[in-house]
């Protein structure tokens, strides 16, 4: 018998067969290909089937699995600490899982190398400039108490970037702007501290340090600074320079062309 | 409980919640017990095959994809456990071996009949066991686990025509064997 009438016979025999499926199976039957009485003997043997019991198993099968079960699971709760190697042999199992795990350590490697250097080298870097400001601060002011002139130019030069931000230094550097008997070095010192005249603080201990200079040269280098700066309170300030007797009459005009700027 | 699919219970089983292999164990542990039980006719070694089931449940149930059906699955594993003891019974000739097929007799006397008894051993098992193999698997599979033929199509890895082809041939030669039995006087007693 071929395929065909077998497939047909079957879903006759579940009664799924309808349609044009049918009317082939009929006809196959008229012609003869498919013996019906045949199949009618298999239908009712095939009824058997529905008397038959089911088989049930032994109530050793449930206890069995559910001990298997608890093994199971003790065995999972003592290999949870070695679920990081199971991860690895997974994660290495397959060829994307090698590949992203090594694009990963390189990404990893990358990022960590580079924050770590870098706070690495800031903390370094702090560090030493911490040390370089305490030493500029040392050699400032020892070197200020030099007794060459030149020395102590150097002195101001050598910490003249700490200024707004080392208190010291800007006291030493008003101490000796107010007080050096050098022009030379309250010329620099003046310079130096012009240059920090938009901190509040420095310019206000410019203004005070236009009474405290006797030198020509350093109240006309103030009086242009203050110009410079537009700095109203100068003006009181210059006020007694001005009227003060032992000031030289070109020293005044120069002052108060200076004085005249400020608005 | 009910309501959860085997799927989403097998996909947790897979999550690590092993308990939820409970749940699927009540609810397929009498289908396959039936299944292993038709094709070997031997109840201690149909329970192992079942627990067996289980094992492999566990131990594969990485692979468990969830994109079919899990009946479908559970049937794979138990015609690979029932193919391997079908070859390991070959070749330890256990049909030829009288030690070994008369286990049963060895202290009892009335151990063959108590066993048909136990097992209920019908005529149609009987036949049943005559089959080859693969004709005997069609026939549980349709007629006893009661599974759709394109499901069976499935777990046999052939199209569902083939299917209703195979089951037709299967249940010409049941029938065949069967009024060969019947026409036997001690027809139950015949080898198994």
């Amino acid at each position: 018998m071929e395929d065909k009438y077998m497939s047909l016979i079957t879903d006759y025999m579940d009664g799924t067969l309808e349609g044009k499926r049918l009317e082939e199976f009929n006809r196959y039957v008229a012609e003869g290909h498919i013996d019906q009485t045949e199949l009618e003997g298999l239908k009712v043997f095939e009824d058997k089937f529905g008397s038959v019991q089911e088989p049930v198993p032994s109530q050793e099968l449930s206890n069995r699995f559910y001990a298997m079960l608890g093994e199971e699971k003790a065995k999972q709760s003592t290999k949870t600490s070695f679920n990081l190697q199971e991860w690895f042999n997974q994660l290495l199992g397959s060829a994307i899982g090698k590949g992203a795990f090594a694009l990963a350590i390189l990404i990893i490697g990358i990022v960590g190398g580079r924050l770590f250097s870098n706070s690495n080298y800031e903390g370094e870097l702090n560090q030493l400039s911490n040390q370089m400001a305490d030493m500029k601060e040392m050699m400032m002011l020892t070197m200020l108490e030099e007794q060459s002139a030149s020395k102590r130019l150097q002195g101001l030069q050598i910490s003249s970037d700490l200024v707004s931000e080392n208190q010291q230094i800007t006291d030493a550097m008003f101490l000796t702007l107010n007080n050096d008997e050098s022009t030379n070095v309250r010329l620099a010192a003046l310079t130096i501290l012009a240059s920090y005249a938009n901190n509040p603080e420095i310019r206000e201990g410019l203004i005070n340090s236009i009474s405290k200079q006797e030198s020509p040269i350093m109240q006309v280098a103030l009086a242009e600074l203050m110009a410079e700066l537009q700095e109203p309170k100068a003006k009181e300030e210059f006020q007694s320079i001005l009227e003060g007797e032992y000031t030289p009459e070109e020293v005044k005009t120069t002052l108060r062309e200076n004085l005249d700027k400020i608005m | 409980m009910d309501s959860l699919s085997d799927n989403t219970l097998m996909l947790k089983v897979k999550e690590g919640q092993l308990d939820q292999l409970g749940l699927l164990f009540e609810r397929h542990n009498r289908p396959l017990y039936g299944f292993f039980y038709r094709l070997t006719a031997d109840g201690p070694i149909s329970e192992d095959l079942v627990q067996n089931v289980f094992i492999r449940m566990i131990k594969y149930r990485h692979t468990y994809k969830g994109d079919g059906k899990f009946t479908t699955w559970m049937y794979h594993m138990a015609r690979n456990l029932f193919a391997d003891h079908y070859k390991k019974q070959k070749r330890m000739g256990y049909k030829e071996d009288p030690e070994v097929t008369d286990k049963y007799l060895v202290n009892e006397v009335n151990a063959e009949q108590t066993r048909i008894q136990q097992e209920q051993l019908d005529l149609l098992q009987l036949a049943m066991n005559k089959l080859t193999p693969e004709k005997k698997e069609i026939l549980v599979l349709s007629k006893y686990q009661g599974m759709r033929y394109q499901d069976i199509a499935e777990v046999l890895e052939i199209t569902e025509s083939a299917v209703k082809v195979r089951i037709f041939r299967a249940l010409k030669d049941l029938k065949k064997a069967y009024e060969a039995l019947e026409l036997q006087p001690n027809s139950r007693t015949q080898n198994i």
